[in-house]
């Protein structure tokens, strides 16, 4: 492809109403997605997953802290779409339907924070009121699930000849925000898409046009 | 005699305003990181008038890659800060500019002024440590272990300088003894370990094309700096304690150590995430000295191109950045050329900057240049040719 200041400039100055058109024709298309498209609000949270003290395996005078279980598993764990009750899904989506548990999974990011001792829940959902609506819900079930893991472990020890030496049990240690403002759609991204996209098209609709017309 | 008096009294000269120029620096500390991208962008608005060249069609697959990444990467939550972004889609912006501009020669001889950053430069260094005995009184053993630099991080200004060399060297062949030297000396003086290994590698092409008698020396100068860096730098210290290592082994540890894993993240995790919050409260010093704050964990903390690469743009991208670079030098330069051309950045992309540094961008591009005007001697102008 042969590209030179004298071939840009005669083919600006030959298309510059092609250009102009697309151009309109792109940036209308993105004022229209941006008034018609979902506002997704997006809403954090964090809590601190159980741990224990215990006496090390490999320094006996030394004590060390454990997680009673791997955040990561956890993480995982909460990946799968199925592993959320109906009423959940119902409370916060509206409808307990398959496309709504696979959604509700894929605008939801976890990642860990610290030491790997806390996990940071960050849920996108259309709505202002949703997205803290599914943070309370979710907030809640992960509660349930770690207090349910901690009280475990403490059954767990009470039988067992070498319990923990303390222990501390999940807490929220970030409340739940909501973001400034809705994060999606982008206005700045949608419009540079639509310039972007104009040119491209101003070049195809050109060479078309030198196409048909030969 | 009246030319060698004016040659001198010019060198003098110029050394002076780069003595003064980094004087004003090494004082007032100015923000200078955005120089060699703002000189970049005025040679390209400078020299479109002289646009006149085939593009390569990698110049597509670069412009894909910038707008790819920079609209499709997934967004970091509202409530952390913000990464420099910028930085991250610079390599794709000068894959596109390399393939625009490669033939684009200014019209300055080049090779006179690369002759005369050759010797500035190490002179600058040792300028910049005679001011920090001066203001800080520091002995000799200090002045040892201090990193000198006449503008920028001298990692970067490494690279530019090798590359410097290399035009000398390889292309104009100008196979002089002094001009090894003056690199030895640099390199001895920056104490830069990326820095040294591009030195390594640019020293093998050296070896292989030298006399024997040359040979010899070069060997005894080269492992003369490398035992001086080795022990400035404390190259014998365990690997883990190697500030690069540890952030790469942190981000391998993210992938469990497993390379399938790595694989499994074709295009990495996009521009605009963020090292994950248990990794960087690892590594609390490397966010705070990039960001200025410990809990703004942008890769770039991460420093080594080639991590910061692995994580936000993975695997296949962070080796198809130098592949892309290497087919668009080689258009213009041949293979053997383009090898020699792209060493120091791929080396120094082991620590921070690489591909997505303005000043190692502008020694690949100089290096096109000087083979253009050395094949094409017509391309400069009639006064240039008479300085």
């Amino acid at each position: 492809m042969k590209i030179s200041y004298p071939l840009v400039i005669a083919w600006t100055t030959r298309n510059w109403k092609v250009l102009v058109v697309t151009e309109v024709i792109c940036l209308l298309l993105a004022t229209t997605y941006l008034a018609l498209a979902p506002r997704i609000y997006e809403a954090n949270f964090s809590v601190r997953l159980p741990k224990m003290q215990i006496t090390s395996p490999v320094d006996p005078l030394r004590q060390d802290w454990k997680l009673m279980l791997s955040g990561l598993e956890y993480m995982r764990g909460m990946q799968n779409p199925m592993t959320f009750s109906n009423a959940f899904i119902q409370d916060c989506m509206g409808e307990d339907s398959n496309t709504n548990r696979r959604k509700f999974v894929n605008s939801s990011q976890i990642s860990l924070l610290n030491n790997a001792d806390v996990l940071n829940f960050s849920l996108k959902i259309e709505g202002r009121e949703n997205a803290i609506r599914c943070a309370s819900l979710l907030q809640a079930r992960v509660l349930d699930d770690l207090n349910g893991a901690y009280d475990a472990q403490l059954l767990k020890d009470k039988s067992s000849p070498s319990p923990a030496i303390a222990y501390e049990n999940p807490i929220v240690s970030a409340a739940i925000r909501e973001s400034d403002g809705f994060i999606q759609p982008r206005i700045n991204k949608i419009i540079s898409i639509a310039l972007i996209a104009g040119i491209f098209l101003a070049l195809f609709a050109v060479s078309l046009r030198a196409k048909y017309r030969a | 005699m009246p030319s060698f008096f004016n040659q001198s009294l010019q060198f003098i000269g110029i050394t002076l305003v780069c003595f003064a120029i980094h004087t004003v620096l090494f004082i007032q500390r100015y923000p200078v990181y955005f120089l060699p991208d703002l000189a970049l962008l005025t040679y390209l608005i400078y020299k479109f008038r002289d646009l006149d060249q085939t593009v390569s069609p990698i110049f597509w697959a670069g412009l894909a890659l910038l707008f790819g990444y920079y609209f499709l990467s997934p967004t970091p939550p509202d409530t952390s800060f913000p990464n420099n972004y910028v930085v991250t889609l610079k390599p794709f912006a000068y894959l596109c500019i390399l393939a625009l501009y490669s033939r684009n020669v200014p019209q300055v001889n080049l090779s006179k002024w690369l002759r005369l950053f050759l010797v500035i430069y190490p002179l600058v260094l040792l300028w910049n440590l005679f001011l920090v005995h001066l203001s800080e009184n520091a002995n000799l053993g200090q002045l040892m272990t201090t990193r000198p630099f006449f503008i920028f991080e001298n990692n970067f200004e490494i690279t530019f300088y090798l590359n410097c060399f290399i035009i000398l060297f390889f292309i104009y062949g100008e196979k002089r003894l002094l001009d090894f030297l003056l690199l030895v000396i640099t390199i001895i003086l920056a104490g830069s370990r990326s820095g040294l290994l591009s030195f390594a590698v640019v020293c093998i092409f050296y070896f292989l094309s030298v006399s024997w008698r040359q040979k010899i020396m070069v060997a005894l100068l080269a492992i003369g700096a490398a035992a001086y860096i080795g022990k400035g730098r404390n190259i014998s210290a365990p690997l883990g304690t190697i500030d690069r290592v540890q952030s790469f082994q942190a981000i391998f540890d993210h992938y469990g150590n497993s390379f399938i894993e790595v694989l499994k993240e074709p295009f990495g995790f996009g521009i605009y995430q963020k090292v994950p919050g248990y990794i960087c409260t690892r590594l609390p010093d490397f966010a705070e000295w990039f960001t200025g704050n410990s809990h703004n964990c942008d890769p770039l903390m991460l420093q080594a191109f080639y991590t910061r690469s692995l994580y936000q743009l993975g695997i296949y991208v962070t080796l198809l950045i130098p592949i892309l670079f290497f087919l668009l030098v080689k258009k213009e330069t041949g293979w053997k050329i383009a090898v020699l051309i792209l060493a120091p950045v791929t080396c120094v992309a082991t620590s921070v900057g690489g591909f997505s540094n303005g000043l190692a961008f502008w020694g690949i591009l100089i290096s096109i240049y000087a083979y253009i005007q050395f094949q094409q001697p017509q391309l400069i102008t009639k006064s240039a040719l008479s300085q």
